[in-house]
Order: C-alpha cells, then sequence, then structure tokens
C-alpha cells in the first residue's frame, strides 16, 4: 500500500503536538506567570533599606531550619486605609465612565465604517489608526497645550464669543476623561468594527421585510449580534483605563486619584516596593472579575442562552 | 378562442378582463451609470407561481427586491394588488421575502425566527404560538423548533426561512433564488414541495432563479431577462417550443441555430437557404418576406436519423459524429456538419449505449419535420 502516506513514528509526532502546544505555555508562564510570582513575592516582603528595597521571604536559621516570613501588613494597609480604597473606587469609576462613553462615540463611528463604501473604509480606518503613529506621551502632552488656560480650546472658545473667561479644564476630573477617551476609543473602535464589518446586512433587510422599522431592526438583530465586538471593546478600554498612570498624572489634578498613579508614588516616590507590589496584585484580582464575566458570556453566546 | 371558466383560472393572463396582482409599470433602476432594470413591465396575476429567469447580473433580483421594497425604483411605479407600494417602505408592504442565503437571524431559534414577523404586527401571544405552531408543521419542522440555524442542515434552514415568510401570510411571497443553496438531490424533491405548497396556500409567488429547469418545473409563467430588461414572458412550454428571440431559444436548453435567408414562401411555411448549403423548411408564426435574415431553431431531440438521405433534401444534413454525451436516459450527439457548425442531436436511448452503431468518426444523416422548430429574425 505504498500510496498511503507514510506516517511518522509516533514519539516524534508526540514531540511535535508538545512544542505545538508547549509555546503558548512556555510564553505565558515565562512573561506572565513568572513576573507575577515575582510580584507577589514582592508584596508579601518588607521594605529595607537595600539593593533591591526588601527583605528575602526565607532565611537559613541554622540547625537545618529555613524560616519563612510572610508580610501581610501591606495588603492590610490596603484595605484599611481609606486613602487606597478611594483610588481603587475612583479609578473602576473612571474606568466605567469612561468605557461608557467611548461605547457611545465609538459604536456609531464603527458602525459608519462598516457600512462605509468598500474604497473609503480604508480611509476611515487609516484615520483611526493614524494617531498610533505618534508616542501617546506626546498625544496626551498636545492636550495640555489645547485644554490649558490660554490653550487652544478656551482661545478658540473666546473668539467664537461663546465664553469671557477662559474655563479651567486641564487637572480636573474633564481633562482626565478627555484624554482617556481620546486615547483609548481605537481599541473600542476596532473590535467594534471587526464585527460589524462580519454582520450580514441582509438581516436588517429580512427584519425590515418582516414589518421591523429600521431603529427596532438596530435593537432587535444588530445590537444582539455585535454584542462580542461590545464586549470586547469595553474590556480593551476598561481594563487598561483602571490601571491607567500617564494620563491622570499629565492631565488630571492633584486631586484625580487613581490607582495606577498610587502605584508610580510608591513604587518610585516612596521606594515602598512591597506596598506597591500589594497594591499591584490587588488590581490584578480586581480585574480578574471582569475578564471572569466576560467568559461567562462568550460561553453563553456559544451555548443556547441568550 | 373562447376561453372556458378552467382556462381563465389556470391562465389568467389570457383573460384580457383579468385585473393584475402585481403590476410593475415601466420600471428602471439605475445603479450609478448602470442600468439594472431598463424600462420593464410586467404584470403578475393571483394565484401564479411566477419565474424571473435570467443569468447572474440580468436584473432579475434587483426587480425582484424593487417589489420587496428593499430598493426603489429610479424611475416607473410598482402595484400591488391595485395599490401603488412604490414609495412604501419594505416595512409596511403586504409583501415578504426569502433571501437567497435565507438570512435567518443566527441569535435566534427557528421558533423566533418564525415569530419575529408576528411580533412586528403586535399579534397577541396565543394567537402567535398557534400560528408558529401552524407554520413549523405545515413545513414539517416541529421538532427543529428550539434549535438555532447554524445547528440546521440547508434543507431544515430553507424549511425556517420559508416559514418564516410565510408566517404572516403575505399576499405575495417573493423568493430570491430559493433552492440556490440545496444540493442537486434535494433540490428536485425541493421544487414539487414548493409547487405543491404553493397551490395549497394560494399565494401569488414570484421566484428569482438561474436555474432553467427549476423555473419550468415551478412556473406557472417565466419571464426571460437579460441586460435590464424582459426579452419574453410565457408558460414554460411556449418559453421552450417558441422562444421569439435568439437568447431566450438559446438560453433555455440545447439548441441548433441554422442562420440563412428567406427564399420562398409556402403559405405558413417558409424556406430558408443556409450558407452550410442546406434548404430548410419550417413553419412560422410571423410573416418573413422573401430575402429576410433569419434564424431557424430546432431543438436536439426534435432532430432525428434520417434513411432517405438525399443530396438536394429539404430538412436533411449529414456530418460526422465529433462528440457523444451520454446521459443515461438519453445520449447527444454532437454532428459536425461544416467546419462552423455542429449539430446537437438527442436519442433515446432505446437499446443500452454498447448495443448502439452510431458511434465517434461515423458520418450520419439527420432531418426533421417542417413544423419542429422556430424562425427568428434576431
Amino acid at each position: 500500500m505504498s500510496w498511503l502516506p507514510e506516517l511518522k513514528p509516533l514519539s516524534e509526532r508526540r514531540l511535535g503536538r508538545w512544542l505545538n502546544i508547549g509555546t503558548p505555555y512556555f510564553w505565558l508562564g515565562l512573561f506572565f506567570l513568572l513576573p507575577f510570582a515575582i510580584v507577589l513575592h514582592i508584596s508579601l516582603a518588607e521594605t529595607a533599606l537595600a539593593q533591591p528595597p526588601y527583605t528575602s521571604l526565607w532565611e537559613w536559621v541554622g540547625d537545618g531550619m529555613l524560616q519563612i516570613r510572610l508580610n501581610l501588613a501591606n495588603y492590610l494597609l490596603v484595605f484599611e486605609d481609606e486613602l487606597y480604597l478611594a483610588a481603587f473606587l475612583n479609578s473602576l469609576l473612571v474606568a466605567l465612565i469612561c468605557t461608557v462613553l467611548c461605547l457611545l462615540i465609538g459604536y456609531p463611528m464603527a458602525y459608519a465604517i462598516a457600512t462605509a463604501p468598500e474604497r473609503r473604509r480604508v480611509l476611515l480606518l487609516m484615520l483611526i489608526i493614524l494617531p498610533f503613529w505618534t508616542s501617546f506621551l506626546i498625544r496626551v502632552y498636545a492636550w495640555i497645550g489645547i485644554l490649558k488656560p490660554n490653550g487652544l480650546l478656551n482661545n478658540f472658545l473666546i473668539w467664537l464669543g461663546a465664553i469671557d473667561e477662559p474655563l479651567t479644564i486641564l487637572h480636573t476630573q474633564a481633562a482626565v476623561y478627555i484624554g482617556v477617551v481620546y486615547s483609548y476609543l481605537p481599541f473600542m473602535i476596532l473590535p467594534l468594527y471587526a464585527n460589524l464589518t462580519r454582520l450580514d446586512f441582509s438581516l436588517l433587510e429580512a427584519a425590515a421585510d418582516l414589518g421591523c422599522r429600521p431603529f427596532k431592526a438596530f435593537r432587535k438583530v444588530t445590537l444582539p449580534l455585535s454584542l462580542p465586538g461590545i464586549v470586547a471593546g469595553c474590556m480593551l478600554v476598561f481594563i487598561p483605563v483602571v490601571g491607567e498612570f500617564v494620563i491622570p498624572d499629565l492631565l488630571g489634578g492633584p486631586s484625580s486619584l487613581m490607582v495606577g498613579k498610587m502605584l508610580w508614588t510608591e513604587f518610585f516616590g516612596n521606594k515602598d516596593w512591597p506596598l506597591a507590589s500589594a497594591l499591584a496584585i490587588c488590581l490584578l484580582a480586581l480585574l480578574v472579575v471582569p475578564f471572569v464575566m466576560m467568559q461567562r458570556l462568550e460561553q453563553r453566546m456559544g451555548g443556547d442562552e441568550l | 378562442m373562447a376561453l372556458t371558466a378552467e382556462r381563465r383560472k389556470l391562465e389568467p393572463w389570457q383573460d384580457p378582463k383579468a385585473a393584475p396582482y402585481v403590476r410593475i409599470d415601466h420600471v428602471t433602476k439605475k445603479f450609478d451609470d448602470v442600468y439594472a432594470v431598463d424600462d420593464v413591465s410586467l404584470d403578475i396575476y393571483q394565484g401564479e407561481f411566477f419565474s424571473l429567469l435570467g443569468s447572474s447580473g440580468c436584473g432579475k433580483s434587483t426587480l425582484l427586491r424593487m417589489m420587496a421594497g428593499l430598493e426603489r425604483p429610479t424611475t416607473g411605479r410598482i402595484y400591488i394588488d391595485g395599490a401603488d407600494v412604490t414609495d412604501i417602505p419594505a416595512y409596511s408592504r403586504p409583501v415578504n421575502m426569502m433571501f437567497q442565503s435565507y438570512a435567518l437571524f443566527p441569535h435566534m431559534t427557528v421558533e423566533q425566527n418564525v415569530e419575529f414577523g408576528l411580533k412586528q404586527d403586535r399579534m397577541p401571544r396565543k394567537e402567535r404560538a398557534e400560528r408558529v405552531g401552524e407554520m413549523l408543521a405545515l413545513l414539517q419542522i416541529s421538532g427543529l423548533r428550539k434549535r438555532k440555524p447554524d445547528q440546521l442542515s440547508g434543507g431544515q434552514r430553507q424549511r425556517a426561512a420559508l416559514a418564516r415568510t410565510l408566517a404572516k401570510q403575505p399576499k405575495l411571497l417573493l423568493l430570491d433564488e430559493p433552492l440556490g443553496a440545496l444540493d442537486k438531490r434535494l433540490r428536485e424533491s425541493a421544487q414539487f414541495e414548493l409547487v405543491n405548497l404553493q397551490e395549497r396556500i394560494g399565494i401569488t409567488f414570484v421566484t428569482v432563479t438561474h436555474d432553467q429547469e427549476e423555473a419550468m418545473t415551478m412556473s406557472t409563467r417565466i419571464a426571460v431577462m437579460n441586460a435590464g430588461q424582459i426579452l419574453q414572458v410565457d408558460t414554460p412550454t411556449a418559453i421552450y417550443e417558441y422562444p421569439e428571440y435568439r437568447f431566450v431559444a438559446d438560453f433555455i436548453g440545447l439548441v441548433n441555430l441554422f442562420e440563412g435567408k428567406v427564399v420562398e414562401v409556402l403559405g405558413d411555411q417558409l424556406q430558408v437557404e443556409s450558407p452550410i448549403g442546406r434548404t430548410i423548411r419550417m413553419r412560422t408564426l410571423h410573416p418573413h418576406p422573401i430575402g429576410t435574415p433569419v434564424i431557424v431553431a430546432i431543438r436536439p431531440e426534435k432532430v432525428r436519423l434520417c434513411t432517405d438521405y438525399r443530396e438536394d433534401g429539404v430538412n436533411q444534413i449529414k456530418g460526422v459524429v465529433e462528440d457523444i454525451a451520454y446521459l443515461g436516459d438519453v445520449s447527444i450527439y454532437r454532428v459536425r456538419v461544416s467546419p462552423e457548425m455542429l449539430v446537437e442531436m438527442t436519442l433515446t436511448n432505446v437499446l443500452p449505449r454498447m448495443e448502439q452503431d452510431l458511434t465517434w468518426g461515423q458520418e450520419v444523416a439527420m432531418e426533421w419535420s417542417p413544423n419542429s422548430g422556430v424562425v427568428l429574425t434576431e
């Protein structure tokens, strides 16, 4: 039976399969699990005036005794100090508001691009992606120039005659919202666009044919079918915004408490690596919740519900 | 010819007093600079199973979509049941359409899909459930009511889509390539089923198809379209036996086309001299004066073997068998009669193929009768 393809020996095939499946695990292990273990390790240590600035968790104390000291004080502090709690809640609130704003602005934009003629679609997508060609930091700095008291926006509004005195926008919470929505809008638009281009528009025609008016057809057909895109976009905005540091630091005022900024201060300002690590671990735990929710939803979409 | 009551019912288009159910009045649809539908007028009567037949891009789907209200005519009017619906949007028309892709809502079950249109009409819940049950039973998919479209086979999807369009009891059902997505075997049984269904519920059906066999099997009448225009509207038999244009003759089935000039008129028959050196005599439905360039169209199954071939014989031709397509029941012989022309002849395989003596490279004489074809001018 020479026409049958020759099979490789079993051991060789098994090796190939291991390599195939093992690569992403290796990657995740090296670049996610290991750093996570290090951060977890630091969060349980104590600060020390040393290099690195924390104590070791274990110590040989002679007689074959290994002493392990776990310091939970950092975690207790995170939960007891109202400042940290407020920072967490504020971060979540800012992220939530920004996600909703991004969705409200991004959905119509994504829909418009997805329904535009093929030729124009490429151009419109380019315009969405174009800002990425400039450094994120520079774009956020540019907003200072726009929002400051004698900046572009205020001068323009005064020139229009809409206001007499410059508005204080910079270093307020509003500036943070503007900056975040501006920066994260593409992350909302792109997954939504990817979802909406796959939408079969004959479904909307079928809805119309069955007596459904356009807005209702959108609610009954387009919206539920684009739910995976909405979820993906919201996750892509919500998760990084919770930990966002640069935008609140540059555009926000001294009162804009956010976890990211706090982390930065603890790490670099106070050199308190263990506390900063405990904050980071808490933040991570907090973000696992929406992620699990998304996975649940995806499973449900695949199943019989919805 | 006096029409009997029965005939008037079966063939309403023969009755000058019958009012058309759908009237397409000089409708044109332009996309940018392209005429998708070019000044089409068409009457469709109640209870008909009407087919728009043509190759892709001939405008048949656009015409159907205009009836559904999914496209607006650039000029012209569309009437349904006497009312001008040209400006009425799709969601307010008493018309339902089955899409080529079926367009079943993927996030809803079969039941919810069928119910969708009824919900738009704000039908009470109880009545709605009843109607959905009826529709699912009618199409024999009651067992699939909780399935989602991606859990259905092609045939089941077609039934679900049909149930959804029929649920609202439309005055007019439009079907865009209703059987296009089914495999050949399923398609054949589905054709008969669709016709039976239409006869049972009595709704006027308009379908779009590129499959001439499908159109022939199902339709009361067929409109053959080409380049945005309707060439001929007729019953399947008339379209096949008496095509009015070369395109129609060519599009439906196989045909031998002999070009030539009229040399003599003998009553209702014409004598045509063909450049390949043969004389053809053919009955004609329209008068053609001597000297008119004409095309004589003869179907391959109307060509038969000739036993008394003469060099000056009328309606006779001789050639060499070049190809044989064996289809089981019949064989199609392609016979080279001149360097430029092949004549196709279909013979029933009365004897098993290997016991027949007609084979490749063999010289064969053929003939046909003077009323076996039509004379065309364009």
